[in-house]
């Protein structure tokens, strides 16, 4: 048989257990937990939305799909630009270490609003129009991206090493700041290699 | 030399259609273009203004989600908004102004109507959080009641312990 005082303890045990219990309502008024790290996702999907199937042999008058998506681990509301550029082997990408975007004009813009932790996935829908093939050298006169036909007049020479003629989109996520009223290259980019070919 | 005549009155009128016919056509093209550019600038403002309503509404989502409300439908708004503007972009980048002019003004109306709506869910979450006492209060009673509860329960077990302790017979050892 236990003791009085055992009794005792267990009851005053009891009753800071109920006592903490019944704090709860009032600490979610004013105690706030610290998020976990705070990023962003970007990333581009195969046209059945997995990271495969993506389109590589490519060539003009075909019509070619992909997925790209976003997620906020910002902690809170964002306002993401998502810019779409093309460019050949020669051309700068996005500087990772400088955190400076690639210069190349920008063919195609999404504009994505997001809650924390949500995501966002939208269609890129794109095709090839006026390519000509010369002497170890192919040009790209214009790109279709979604509904917009942007002419670019990109050139890319012959890789004999991969053998190709290599193109590439370069996809980047801009991050609106409220305070500043302007949107920052948020050091974010996916890219996707298409080899321009006569036929498929 | 009545031909003679006739043929060089022929050629000073044709001359005169040719001259009228040039100006005619050097003037409409003239203003064809400049009308061109007057809707490329009408269609870039309206562009702009869309652009600038779409932060204008993000910033309001914002003060609205610092104030404790919740923005999901807001955001999902926002991002169809975008989408529009997207397509009045491509619209403009085809020569299409009209139609940008025209789905800049919905992608505004849009941003516009966001922005009133997450004013009126701010302030919603404002009146919330000013009600901030219920919670406290709903604790301080419940720790409170339980405590007092706990006590009486205390007291009836104490004296049912003693009562049950001194109703035991001590046994003798032979």
């Amino acid at each position: 048989m236990w003791s009085l005082d055992d009794c005792k303890l267990g009851f005053v045990a009891a009753g800071l257990v109920g006592v903490l219990v019944c704090s709860v309502p009032a600490a979610s008024v004013f105690v706030r937990l610290p998020g976990g790290e705070r990023f962003s996702e970007l990333y581009v999907l195969g046209p059945g939305r997995m990271a495969e199937d993506y389109p590589f042999n490519v060539s003009a008058g075909v019509d070619y799909l992909v997925y790209l998506g976003v997620v906020d681990h910002l902690g809170g509301a964002a306002y993401y630009e998502v810019y779409v550029k093309f460019r050949n082997s020669s051309e700068p990408l996005p500087n990772g270490t400088s955190v400076e975007p690639s210069p190349l004009p920008v063919l195609y813009t999404y504009r994505v609003f997001l809650k924390d932790g949500q995501s966002w996935e939208g269609a890129l829908n794109f095709g090839f129009d006026d390519v000509v093939f010369g002497e170890n050298v192919s040009l790209v006169g214009k790109v279709l991206v979604n509904d917009a036909v942007v002419g670019v007049d990109k050139v890319a020479a012959w890789d004999s090493v991969n053998n190709g003629y290599y193109y590439q989109f370069v996809i980047e996520l801009w991050l609106y700041n409220a305070t500043e009223r302007s949107f920052g290259y948020h050091n974010r980019f996916v890219s996707r290699w298409l080899n321009m070919t006569g036929s498929e | 030399m009545n031909l003679n005549f006739l043929d060089r009155r022929f050629a000073r009128v044709a001359a005169l259609l040719f001259t009228v016919f040039l100006s005619v056509a050097l003037v409409s093209h003239v203003s064809r273009g400049a009308a061109a550019v007057g809707d490329g600038t009408a269609a870039q403002a309206a562009l702009n203004e869309a652009d600038s309503g779409l932060q204008e509404a993000f910033a309001a989502v914002l003060a609205a989600e610092d104030a404790g409300a919740n923005m999901t439908v807001l955001v999902g708004r926002l991002t169809e908004a975008g989408s529009v503007l997207a397509g009045a972009e491509a619209a403009f980048a085809a020569g299409n102004f009209t139609g940008a002019v025209g789905l800049a003004g919905v992608c505004r109306d849009s941003a516009q109507s966001v922005k009133d709506d997450a004013g009126v869910l701010r302030n919603d979450a404002l009146r919330a959080a000013a009600s901030w006492w219920v919670p406290v209060g709903v604790s301080v009673l419940a720790g409170a009641g339980f405590v007092v509860v706990l006590f009486v329960v205390w007291r009836f077990f104490r004296r049912s312990y003693l009562k049950r302790l001194m109703g035991l017979r001590p046994e003798l050892a032979e």
